[in-house]
């Protein structure tokens, strides 16, 4: 777990929060705004326990890229 | 974020070159030499008539819908709700891509420069570079391109003369010995890297004539495609293609290849400092694409309130997506190729298809796409070059003087079409002053 980047994160997240929450206009922009506020911190839980949800492992990519591999080096 | 800005031709032009050229250069050679060996150079000239493609398909779009990015066109034609799911497509098309090019970036910078600093604060910062950039108007990083991206090319353009006591045209030979197929795999996998082009949708309501567009990319494809070429000439003849081959960041091995006097042993120092402005144009590219789709869900079009947290989201994405160098790397090389031209057939299939039904409701404008001569020349240009890899790719193996003579003729009709392309941008800017 590095502390540091998640303070980091912490402190953009809330001072992006406290500046913007005001100028928000609308119920749509609201929504949209504070669900990327839940993702983002969300994100950073997944971050800080060093979770890795690594592209390659999945399927359909990982047949793509091991099929053009195998064309591409015969 | 201004809206009302526009872009100039030119700037668009050197839009694409940065788009294309910059980020291609790091780990493409890596696959382009392994898949072509050395008939790697050749690989760039498919890529050609597919951007030229993609150009025509913006022209038509912006002649259909004027004023308009294709996030709007989209939701124009296809309505809220299915315009709305093509443009998440694309938006998840931009974020990867964006993704895969920060991860490569950042690697790099931990790997080879700043050796101490962990990679995800290099892609934090950057990340954070990215927001600031964002928060100007599409025509302040159009200027700050025109800026960096002129000098770059000039010193890249000049690297077979910097390099002139390093080169051995010996490791380029036999050429076109091994048939057609080493270049055409080349060439599939340099269109693939190419489907980057789509993030110039983003940018069609900043130019003022939908003319221009087809121009401006047109001659920024044909142009990328040289500079490309000229740097895969340099690798194959300086590295071999077999070390090239087992290289991940070959580019920077090359460039420090560069040996002119003891005075000046570092030159790379110095083109590395324009590399990097240049690839974070790049990055500022697909961002701010990816924002302009993202604030097409809101009324305002506006993405100044959701700059700063997609870009945390982006960042941590990037750490959280990829293992290690290697899977960002194959994924770049290798991955991206298959999503990038899905997405693109999808997205603009589907685009097209309900313009046509919906033609009677939108209003399009008249707009001739007269390009003189030029346009001719560049075309004959093109097959010229597809007609001098075919007779080296038949002939290449019989004798090694034919395979010479067809990469003479190659070189000589790709500067053909450069020429011709660089005459009708021009001819098009004249018409306007």
């Amino acid at each position: 777990m590095d502390s540091a980047y998640a303070l980091i994160i912490i402190v953009i997240v809330v001072i992006t929060v406290a500046v913007k929450r005001k100028q928000l206009k609308g119920g749509a922009n609201k929504l949209f705004f504070y669900l990327l506020v839940c993702l983002a911190l969300g994100l950073l839980v997944l971050h800080e326990m060093e979770l890795e949800i690594s592209l390659m492992e999945n399927a359909f990519i990982y047949y793509c890229v091991k099929e053009i591999m195998r064309m591409m080096k015969r | 974020m201004k809206d009302k800005m526009t872009i100039s031709t030119m700037q668009l032009m050197l839009l694409v070159c940065s788009l294309l050229v910059a980020s291609n250069m790091t780990s493409l050679p890596m696959a382009l030499t392994e898949s072509s060996r050395q008939d790697a150079w050749f690989s760039f000239v498919l890529s050609i008539p597919y951007g030229i493609g993609m150009a025509y398909l913006f022209w038509r779009l912006a002649r259909a819908m004027p004023g308009k990015n294709v996030f709007e066109m989209a939701k124009l034609a296809g309505g809220k709700w299915f315009g709305g799911l093509l443009n998440a497509l694309l938006i998840g098309y931009l974020a990867l891509d964006l993704i895969s090019q920060l991860r490569l970036y950042g690697d790099f910078f931990s790997a080879s420069i700043l050796l101490r600093t962990p990679s995800e604060y290099v892609v934090l910062l950057t990340v954070v570079l990215l927001m600031y950039i964002a928060t100007g108007s599409s025509e302040h990083l159009a200027r700050a391109n025109v800026v960096f991206v002129a000098v770059f090319i000039l010193f890249y353009i000049s690297l077979p003369i910097l390099l002139l006591n390093e080169i051995d045209m010996q490791k380029l030979e036999p050429i076109l010995s091994n048939g057609v197929l080493p270049p055409l795999k080349g060439g599939m996998l340099a269109v693939g890297l190419f489907g980057d082009l789509i993030v110039m949708g983003a940018f069609l309501h900043h130019v003022r004539k939908p003319r221009d567009i087809y121009f401006a990319v047109k001659t920024g494809v044909i142009f990328s495609a040289f500079m490309l070429t000229i740097w895969l000439f340099c690798v194959v003849s300086v590295l071999s293609p077999l070390i090239a081959s087992r290289m991940i960041y070959v580019g920077w091995i090359v460039v420090q290849q560069i040996h002119i006097t003891d005075f000046l042993d570092r030159v790379d120092l110095f083109l590395i400092s324009l590399y990097v402005p240049v690839i974070l144009i790049k990055l500022a590219i697909l961002y701010t694409g990816m924002l302009t789709g993202l604030a097409s869900y809101t009324k305002k079009k506006n993405y100044d309130s959701i700059n700063v947290l997609t870009g945390l989201l982006i960042a941590m994405l990037t750490d959280i997506l990829f293992s290690n160098m290697d899977e960002v790397v194959m994924f770049n090389n290798y991955g991206i190729m298959t999503i990038s031209i899905g997405v693109q057939i999808v997205f603009f299939g589907c685009l097209v298809i309900a313009l046509a039904i919906r033609r009677s409701s939108i209003r399009s404008i008249a707009d001739d796409k007269q390009s003189g001569g030029y346009g001719t020349g560049v075309w004959i240009g093109l097959i010229g070059c597809l007609l001098a890899i075919g007779f080296g790719t038949f002939y290449g193996s019989v004798r090694g003087y034919y395979g010479i003579v067809s990469g003479v003729v190659y070189a000589c009709f790709l500067l053909m079409c450069i020429y011709f392309s660089l005459r009708e941008y021009r001819q098009t800017t004249m018409k306007e002053a």
